[in-house]
């Protein structure tokens, strides 16, 4: 099966193992990403906070060259870049006036009938179906993973249309066809932080201890994710958490692996850790491999 | 924050302007989208605060929190310069504007050993970037 994929300027830069470990799982599943040709920006969070229309009118433009090359459906694993682009569809499609002006704006004609996918729906109605292309062939008896979806998959629902908006359960359903042991948990859709890790830094551990304790409350040695935001403030705040006495269990005693959810999946398919950027994480993924057999 | 959510809203509708425009409440929010998601009476507070945060940039106020501002300018600007985000440009862009040079840096340079950054920024249709954003500008300005 051939789609549109968007990786996102994050997927090419500071989360380059979730397109690495995306990619991976894809030709193990016999799916063929095409990446959008000549991709720009879809504005993330700094284009809305400055101007509706060019946070519209950005997104739009990457929708209109997913037209040009043919596709239906563009695949797109960043939660932020998934959350604009479901936002200019949605704000064209509830604001009569709003297609033409952007029209005028990229210069080309733009008739907004691309859909917007996460690869955890793809992956989820494939295995729903019973299409998914592969087994998995290792076996992680010691994984015990809580999954994070963060804030931008799932809301606002309206807009989104991903899964439950309070208790999302596709992640799990998805990890579990692979043989990974998922844990119910509070902090599911709570929030990270996002951006605010580069300006207010102390925002962001403040949050990210909360989800790291009650992963481990929860009794979970992995944390799932699917947004290489989520991904960033999770893994590198770990070690600032440690500088500030740790969680009580003595010095050092933040050490969860962050993997996103292809990288679980990719483990589970037989990949090789290097090949899904396991080496790249600040938080040490070593035991994760421990785990498996 | 200086003014919950809740107090936004109800200074919105009492039209005190000041008061939410200057308020760092409005630059401190994440849009992590749960107070649109949950408010009983479908008040879309992000929006809100989006729609705050626009109004005084356009109207020239000094941002309560500004760092966060210079954030999304050295997004924007990098967005401009090269069509996608170059994230160590606009990361140093950032630390510039805001003078806070060694906040983070060993985290910066852990980073750099794990080969997070991408060195060389990418460059994708730059000049058509440029001209959606003069095209937006005039938009704006003709409805104003």
């Amino acid at each position: 099966m051939r789609f549109a994929y968007y990786p996102g300027c994050s997927l090419h830069s500071t989360g380059r193992e979730y397109d690495a470990s995306f990619r991976e799982v894809c030709a193990r599943l016999g799916l063929e990403p095409d990446e959008v040709e000549g991709w720009t920006c879809c504005g993330a969070s700094s284009a809305h906070a400055t101007s509706r229309l060019l946070s519209v009118a950005l997104a739009a433009d990457n929708l209109a060259r997913v037209e040009t090359a043919g596709h239906k459906d563009v695949v797109v694993p960043c939660a932020s870049c998934f959350s604009r682009f479901k936002d200019a569809t949605h704000e064209i499609e509830s604001d009569p006036g709003m297609k033409a002006e952007i029209g005028g704006i990229l210069g080309r004609p733009f008739s907004n009938s691309v859909k917007t996918i996460h690869p955890l729906e793809l992956l989820d109605k494939m295995g729903e179906e019973g299409r998914l292309g592969a087994a998995p062939v290792k076996e992680m008896p010691g994984v015990r993973a809580v999954c994070y979806y963060g804030c931008l998959l799932t809301r606002p629902p309206k807009v989104t249309q991903f899964d439950d908006c309070e208790y999302p359960m596709s992640m799990d359903r998805l990890l579990g066809r692979f043989g990974v042991r998922t844990l119910d948990w509070s902090y599911k859709t709570d929030c990270c932080g996002a951006g605010f890790g580069l300006t207010r830094p102390a925002i962001v551990c403040k949050l990210v201890k909360k989800i790291l304790d009650n992963a481990s409350a929860a009794g979970a040695n992995v944390v799932a994710v699917a947004c290489p935001l989520c991904h960033a403030n999770l893994d590198s705040r770990q070690a600032d958490l440690n500088r500030a006495g740790g969680n009580g269990a003595g010095p050092g005693a933040y050490k969860m692996p962050v993997l996103y959810f292809t990288q679980l999946i990719g483990l589970a398919l037989g990949a090789a850790p290097e090949s899904l950027g396991l080496g790249s994480h600040l938080v040490e993924t070593a035991p994760v491999l421990g785990m498996m057999r | 924050m200086d003014l919950t959510p809740t107090q936004v809203i109800h200074a919105v509708r009492l039209g005190l302007r000041d008061l939410v425009l200057d308020s760092k409440t409005i630059w401190i929010c994440a849009s992590c989208e749960t107070c649109t998601t949950r408010c009983p009476q479908e008040v879309d507070i992000a929006r809100v605060m989006d729609a705050a945060r626009i109004l005084a940039r356009r109207e020239g106020r000094r941002p309560r929190i500004p760092e966060v501002a210079a954030f999304h300018r050295s997004v924007l600007e990098s967005l401009r310069m090269f069509g996608r985000l170059y994230e160590l440009g606009a990361i140093g862009a950032l630390k510039l504007r805001t003078m806070r040079l060694t906040e983070d840096l060993d985290l910066g340079l852990r980073m750099f050993k794990k080969g997070k950054f991408r060195f060389i920024p990418a460059f994708a249709n730059v000049l058509a970037t440029n001209r959606i954003f003069r095209r937006v500008k005039k938009a704006e300005r003709a409805r104003t």
